[in-house]
Formats: C-alpha cells, sequence, structure tokens
C-alpha cells in the first residue's frame, strides 16, 4: 500500500508537468494580454513599462523558465491584474471557501442522492422509481448557475426567506442556496448511479440467500447489499468532488461567494496569466489527489481490493 | 383617477338646500387652501423630522472587487468610486461642472500658461495625524511618472516637463519632473506647453497625494485596511476582499463631516446580474448596476419604479470607420455621412436601448465645451438617400461587403443589431456583423492601427469632462486613439490651440469650430450619450452620481439616511 502511494505520488509529477505546459502554451496562445483594456487604450511607452516590469518582454521559453523556477520555490508571483496580491495569496484566500462550500455541497448531495437512489432501486418500476428519476433528470439536466438564479429569484427576491448570497461560513444561511444550486447535480448523479448499481446488487444470490435466511428487507438493503452497491459510487464520486470544489465558478459569481472558481473566470477573461496557471496547477493537484483518495477508499470498501 | 369626484361632506347639504350655493364655494375654497397650506407646511417635514440616528447612518452600495487604493494605478471605477471618498484630490467640480478648490485653496497660473503653483489649505491631516504637505503630492505625482511604478495613466503626467522622458527612461533621476514643492503648503508644476485644462486634469485621482511613510513601510501592501492612510472624508475601515468593504467617516478630516457614518460595500464581480435581486431583497440601500434586460420589469414594478434615478454618463458610443481603407466605402465622407443620417438616434435610445441612454447627434457628450446642441448634418433618410448616390452607390447598389466588429457587450449587441436593420431599411445596403469576445476585440484593434478595416463600435466617457479628454486625445491626428487615421489639418490646429487657450470665450469658439468639422467629416459617427439607472430606496437622501469620474469626489459626503 504504501509503496503504491509513493508510485502515485511520483507520477504525480510528470502529469503535473504537463498540466502546467499546455495551460501555459494555451494562456498564451489565446488573444489580447492583460493591458488591453477595452475602454481605454495605452500609451505605446506605458505598454512598454508594464511589459518591462512583468518580463512581458523576454522570449515566451524564458518567461516558461522564469515561471517555473519561482514556482517550484513555491512562488507563483504576483497577480498581473491585480499586481497588489500574489497569486498564492489569491488562492490561500479563496480556496478555503471553495472548499468548504463544495464540502457542504457535497454532504448534501450524499444525503439527497444515496436515499433517493435506494429508493429508485428498492421501488423499482413503481411510481416511487419514477418520481425519483424523474427528480434525477432535472438535477442532471438543469445546470448548477440555472438552478442558482432560480433559487435566489424564488427564495431570495420573491419570498425573501434568505440572503441573495454572499459568505459567512458553512453554518451561516447564506450558503444554503449556493450550496443547494451545486449539490443538486451531483446529488442525481449519485441516486441514478446508486441505483443501478444496486439493482445489480439485489439480483445477486447471496442476497437471496440472505432473505431465505429471513433478515428483514430494509436489513437486507443497508447492512449487505448498500455497501456493495457503494463501491462503483466511490468513484464517481472522486470526480463529482473535484467538479463541485473546482467547477463551481457561475454559481460563486451568482451568489457572491468568495470562492476561487470566480478568479478562475476571472483571470481568463482578464488574461491574468500567473492566477490562471496558478489555478490550473492547483486544480491539477485537486484531480489528482481525489483520484489517489478515491483508488484508496476502494480498498476500504472491497476486501478484494489490494494495492501492491 | 382622473374621473372620479371629491365628494365634500358639505356636497350633500348645498344638494339638500342646506347651504346656499355662495356659502358651498366659500367651504371649499376654505378647505381647499387649508389643504394646500398643510401640504407646504408639512412638505419638508419627513426629510428633517426622519433622519435616522448616527448609529443608522449606514449606505449599503455594490461594487466590484476594487484592485487596491493606490492612487498611482488606480484606472477602473470600483477603485475610484472608492478612492475618492479616501483621498482629496487638489479640486473639485460644483454642480455646474465648475473647478472648486479642495486640498488646494487656490492657484495661479504664470502669464506664459506655463507655471502652476497650487496654495494648500493649511491645517489637513492624514487619517494617521501626519500634516498635509506639498511634498506629498510631489512624491505622489512623480512616483506615478516612475517606469517602475508602470502606471496605466503615466501618460496623464506628459503635459508636466520631464515626466515623458522620466517615464520613457531617458534619464532616472526623478527630479528632473518639473514637480517641486516650494515650501510645506505650495506646490509648483512646469508644463512642456500651454495646457488650459490642466486644473482639471490635476483633480483626476491619479494626482492625489500618497502616504510616502507608509508606502515605503509596506511596500504594494500599503493598500490593504490597517496600512492604508488617506487624506479624504472617509477613511477605509475594513476589507475581506471578494467580500466586503467598509469606509467609515474620517474624524481628521479638515472639511464639512459627513452625515453618513459608514459605507458598506457589498463585493461581487457581477454586479449587474447580482446587485438588482440584492437591493429587491433590501440588502442593499442603492445600487448603479440595472442591465438593460431588467429595465422592462424594473419599470413595470410598482415599488421599483419608484425608485429610480437617471443620470447623464458624460461618454458618447460611437461607430469608429477607417477614413483610409481605400477598398472601404467608409473610406468616403459621403458614405459615412449617409450612414448617420440614416441612423435614427431618437429610435437608437428609446427602443433598442430602453430609455437608459440618451441619443447622440454630436460626439462631444453635453456639459463638455465644444458640445453642440443641433448638429451640422441634417436632412433625415432621404438626404441619406441623396449622398449614397452621390458617393456612387445608388439605392445601395455595389455596396461592397463591410464588417461592423464590437467587443461583447449587451448595449453593443443591441444597437449593431439596429445599426444593420435601419441602414438596410433607409440605404438599402447590407452589413456584416461581428461580435467579438473583450480581449479579442482589443487585439484585434491592436493589430487596426496599422492594418485596414471597416468600422467597430466603441465607447468613451470623460475622466474629466474638458475637450482636451475628447477632440485632443481622440481625434489628433497624431494621436489616433481610435485608429481612424483621420487627418485633418484646421480640426488639429484648432485643437492644439484650443488646449493652450486660456482666454474661456476663445477656447470655446475653437472647440465649437473643431466640434463641426468632426461632425461633419465624421470619422466617428455618433450613436448615443452614456446615462445610468440608479434604483434608490426611498431612505436615501442625497445620492447622485455625477457625470464624470473626476467628479465623484463627495458622491458620499451628501448622502443622508432617513429614519425607516
Amino acid at each position: 500500500m504504501g509503496a503504491y502511494l509513493v508510485r502515485r505520488l511520483l507520477l504525480a509529477v510528470p502529469t503535473m508537468a504537463v498540466v502546467y505546459t499546455v495551460a501555459f502554451l494555451l494562456v498564451h496562445a489565446t488573444p489580447g494580454g492583460p493591458w488591453d483594456n477595452a475602454e481605454k487604450p495605452l500609451a505605446p511607452q506605458v505598454i512598454e513599462n508594464i511589459r518591462l516590469k512583468f518580463h512581458l518582454n523576454e522570449p515566451l521559453w524564458d518567461q516558461y523558465l522564469l515561471y517555473l523556477r519561482d514556482a517550484v520555490h513555491g512562488s507563483l508571483g504576483p497577480s498581473y491584474v491585480n499586481a497588489a496580491r500574489d497569486v498564492s495569496e489569491i488562492i490561500s484566500d479563496f480556496f478555503p471557501v471553495s472548499v468548504q462550500l463544495g464540502a457542504v455541497a457535497m454532504v448534501w448531495a450524499v444525503a439527497f442522492g444515496i436515499p433517493l437512489g435506494t429508493l429508485a432501486a428498492v421501488y423499482r418500476n413503481t411510481p416511487v422509481d419514477y418520481a425519483a428519476m424523474g427528480i434525477v433528470v432535472v438535477g442532471i439536466s438543469i445546470p448548477n448557475y440555472v438552478m442558482a438564479t432560480i433559487l435566489v429569484t424564488v427564495l431570495a427576491v420573491l419570498l425573501h426567506w434568505l440572503p441573495t448570497g454572499g459568505w459567512g461560513g458553512v453554518l451561516d444561511l447564506r450558503v444554503v442556496i449556493p450550496a443547494a444550486a451545486i449539490a443538486f447535480r451531483p446529488g442525481a448523479t449519485l441516486a441514478r448511479y446508486l441505483r443501478t448499481s444496486l439493482l445489480e446488487v439485489l439480483g445477486q444470490d447471496y442476497i437471496r440467500t440472505a432473505r431465505a435466511k429471513g433478515v428483514s428487507g430494509r436489513g437486507v438493503v443497508i447492512r449487505h447489499a448498500l455497501r456493495n452497491a457503494l463501491v462503483p459510487i466511490a468513484t464517481v464520486s472522486g470526480i463529482l468532488v473535484a467538479d463541485v470544489i473546482t467547477g463551481s465558478f457561475f454559481v460563486e459569481t451568482i451568489t457572491r461567494v468568495p470562492g476561487i472558481g470566480r478568479y478562475f473566470v476571472l483571470a481568463t477573461t482578464g488574461r491574468d496569466y500567473p492566477v490562471l496557471l496558478g489555478l490550473a496547477l492547483l486544480f491539477g493537484v485537486v484531480i489528482i489527489t481525489m483520484n489517489i483518495l478515491v483508488d484508496l477508499t476502494y480498498a476500504a470498501l472491497d476486501p478484494q481490493v489490494r494495492y501492491e | 383617477m382622473a374621473d372620479e369626484r371629491i365628494a365634500f361632506p358639505w356636497h350633500g347639504y348645498y344638494e339638500r338646500g342646506l347651504i346656499t350655493r355662495r356659502q358651498f364655494v366659500k367651504l371649499t375654497g376654505l378647505f381647499g387652501t387649508a389643504i394646500a397650506a398643510g401640504a407646504v407646511l408639512s412638505e419638508p417635514e419627513p426629510a428633517a423630522a426622519a433622519l435616522a440616528p448616527a448609529a443608522k447612518q449606514i449606505l449599503r452600495y455594490p461594487d466590484q472587487e476594487p484592485l487596491h487604493f493606490d492612487p498611482a494605478t488606480m484606472e477602473a471605477r470600483p477603485e475610484i468610486l472608492i478612492g475618492m471618498a479616501l483621498f482629496d484630490p487638489l479640486f473639485t467640480f460644483d454642480d455646474t461642472g465648475h473647478i472648486v478648490p479642495l486640498a488646494a485653496r487656490s492657484w495661479d497660473v504664470s502669464k506664459d500658461g506655463l507655471t502652476y503653483t497650487f496654495h494648500l489649505r493649511s491645517g489637513m491631516q492624514w487619517s494617521d495625524g501626519h500634516p498635509v504637505t506639498a511634498a506629498d503630492y510631489e512624491y505622489a505625482w512623480k512616483r506615478v511618472a516612475d517606469p517602475e511604478t508602470a502606471s496605466d495613466y503615466a501618460s496623464a503626467f506628459y503635459p508636466i516637463k520631464g515626466a515623458l522622458d522620466f517615464n520613457k527612461g531617458k534619464t532616472k533621476d526623478r527630479d528632473t519632473v518639473a514637480v517641486k514643492a516650494v515650501d510645506t503648503l505650495t506646490l509648483r508644476a512646469t508644463l512642456s506647453e500651454p495646457a488650459a485644462y490642466f486644473p482639471r486634469l490635476v483633480s483626476t485621482w491619479n494626482f492625489m497625494p500618497v502616504p510616502r511613510w507608509q508606502v515605503e513601510k509596506y511596500g504594494k501592501k500599503w493598500v490593504e485596511a490597517g496600512n492604508h492612510v488617506g487624506n479624504g472624508m472617509f477613511m477605509l475601515q475594513k476589507w475581506e476582499h471578494d467580500r466586503e468593504l467598509v469606509i467609515v467617516a474620517n474624524p481628521k478630516y479638515w472639511g464639512a463631516k459627513p452625515t453618513l457614518q459608514r459605507v458598506v460595500f457589498t463585493l461581487t464581480d457581477d454586479p449587474f446580474r447580482t446587485s438588482l435581486p440584492s437591493f429587491e431583497n433590501n440588502e442593499l440601500d442603492v445600487t448603479d448596476q440595472i442591465q438593460p434586460g431588467d429595465i422592462e420589469r424594473v419599470r413595470k414594478s410598482p415599488a421599483l419604479s419608484k425608485q429610480l434615478q437617471k443620470y447623464r454618463w458624460s461618454g458618447t458610443a460611437m461607430v469608429f470607420c477607417d477614413t483610409t481603407n481605400t477598398k472601404s466605402p467608409l473610406s468616403k465622407a459621403k458614405v459615412r455621412q449617409a450612414l448617420y443620417l440614416a441612423i435614427d438616434h431618437k429610435r437608437v435610445a428609446s427602443e433598442v436601448l430602453r430609455g437608459i441612454y440618451d441619443p447622440a447627434p454630436t460626439i462631444t457628450p453635453p456639459g463638455t465645451i465644444g458640445y453642440l446642441s443641433t448638429p451640422p448634418l441634417t436632412g433625415g433618410p432621404d438626404r441619406a438617400r441623396q449622398l449614397l448616390a452621390e458617393a456612387g452607390y445608388p439605392d445601395g447598389q455595389g455596396f461592397p461587403e463591410v464588417r461592423l466588429a464590437w467587443p461583447k457587450l449587451v448595449t453593443f449587441d443591441l444597437v449593431a443589431q439596429a445599426l444593420q436593420q435601419m441602414w438596410h431599411d433607409t440605404l438599402k445596403i447590407n452589413l456584416t456583423l461581428q461580435r467579438m469576445e473583450s480581449k479579442e476585440f482589443n487585439a484585434a484593434r491592436a493589430s487596426w492601427a496599422k492594418q485596414p478595416y471597416d468600422f467597430y463600435l466603441s465607447r468613451w466617457g470623460s475622466d474629466f469632462e474638458d475637450p482636451a479628454n475628447w477632440a485632443n486625445i481622440l481625434f489628433d491626428s497624431d494621436q489616433d486613439f481610435f485608429y481612424t487615421k483621420w487627418r485633418n489639418d484646421q480640426f488639429d490646429s484648432l485643437i492644439r490651440k484650443g488646449s493652450g487657450e486660456a482666454d474661456p470665450a476663445k477656447r470655446k469658439q475653437m472647440y465649437e469650430s473643431a466640434e463641426k468639422i468632426l461632425n461633419t467629416d465624421l470619422p466617428a459617427l455618433p450613436v448615443y450619450h452614456l446615462g445610468v439607472i440608479v434604483a434608490v430606496k426611498p431612505w436615501v437622501q442625497g445620492f447622485r452620481l455625477p457625470p464624470a469620474a473626476a467628479a465623484w469626489f463627495g458622491t458620499f459626503g451628501r448622502v443622508k439616511i432617513l429614519e425607516h
């Protein structure tokens, strides 16, 4: 197990190098630079001074190595758009917010998806199943930013039950709308996968044996079937967690959550190269970590899985 | 409502013959007078009586996350709006747009128009108690011109002798920039050529002072709450990035203290989308971020419609034409004139833009010297068709494909489609529309300095309301800011003389003549003047947004919160 983990971590290094290189080339290939202002084009001398200050006058190859050298030493440099702040500061300020919001959303998604999927499987082809799958289809097909807009309009503007947005931590009321908007889709995805997986497990011999031995219906599902049905769910969950943490850009914007997703959007539209590269590296780390965690979870859930 | 009759109680008595007609009229007259008197007497009462206590003098306002409040590099609305509450510029503007002294109590100009001497007010303090001196301004101005600072606005300092060379790195000696603190309260600047607009220029944010000791102590972190020191009416109390920023009344401020004690800015990347719902949910007291798509709904809402205020914004959206691209019909003045006359400016403003913006028959916006209330070209669609025929395209025949580009913006999307339709209906010409992401557009526009193009939509807003901020930057053939490649020697001569002309009457005349040339030859076709619709809660008194950013000083100083 230890050797497996080390191998996976070592493999992450070339993966990150590829992520960095591709991100670097892509951000520099997009048209427009950080100082192409829409309203006020700058005097040539002013642009020259800025380019000098941020080494943009140097060849691309040098810029690549310069940034890489700093990144290896733990410095992600200043943001171009906001030169008063460093990329590492931006990440340390806003990434924890995204993680907290993602965690709440994921807990809600599990709390909503697992019972829904279980109900659908247990009451297969009954109105309960149809209703559950109806919710799932809605959840999967509505993008989270649309859901956020609907929730803001209904719960805040029309009913005045909740604030329209902002952030006060995981126990603050303001978490409700963004977390619900983000949770709906992964919750629905979990329910759909769980239904399929559970149906497969419920059809297997050992379940029939357990039933024949007189274990109650609920006991069979919870104690025997669910645990095995959760193994494939673990795979999906890893991707969902990474997705929830890194992919809530628009929900964060609509609900004014000061998370890192919004910086990704801002950095993209502002061509803020250091922030974009910093975030590409960060998201790479998140996704690789989640993949490793998922593989380790397999081992915990299924005794047959062993990593040598 | 108009058909309803007011039934006075004595009307019945009159009908039953209990009182005479004369008595009825008398009673009605008395009643009417009493009501009118009551209305007159009680009118100011709610405002005066209902002022909220100091603890409730809080304004909640949306803004984008500002980058920082360092006057040297402030360039966009979020920074300028708050920054002008944190610092005092030398001058500001009154309601009629005239300069009034602020940190400077007066100024002198030498006879040759080159040397400006500013006399600062005595007794001014920074928010940390340091005295405000002329040396603070000298340090701040030289800092903007310093290439190390890499300020976007360094070019605003080029009129000062030595600033361009220092900014270009030709010399490392910052003292070659001709700004000097003569004594603690006297600042002197020498220009390379006369510039009558200089006092207006120094009223902009980049000319505000900075606290040297904090800048040197904290480096780029001097702008954070806790480190930030200003000389304005308010001071920075709290700044949780991307969440909330709070400014509070500065107890050390030299001038009149504001009634408002705090302004709480809710920070968001997309105030356009998020602030109206927050305003409706009573989380904000004011929002100036209402998009055209919401306007109809807002106007139809009984509550919201009463809370709207509309302000003029000193700016114009225009279609800029490449006047030298001989392959494009737009290089012909008659074609540009035809296109201009075929635009129904009123319809664009009222129908397409839902009345948020005003029609712009001429380029320079109202409020600026040189503004023409009537355009030199008239004749409407008939004259437009005639001009197009004279240019060689009768009924649009033979008019080649032309491409109208614009950076992604809701109003531009709407306007471009409307222009396409209007020009097709009136002139029978076809237009290819090219909507671009703003960065992509800007990269393309930068290349248009040397390459040919047809035309594009863009806009310009005044930093300060003066023709030097318009004609001299946008259309001087040496500057050619928008790459129209337009050259008109008579125009150039008028505006260059005009920028240094000390006599206001002569200056006005020069710029008006220049504006006539500009609006006849039309290197840019004016479409609409900018404006802003603000939603304000009934308990907010005195809120208004001046038309140019340099006049934003005092925006929060005027506001009072009524009891609610």
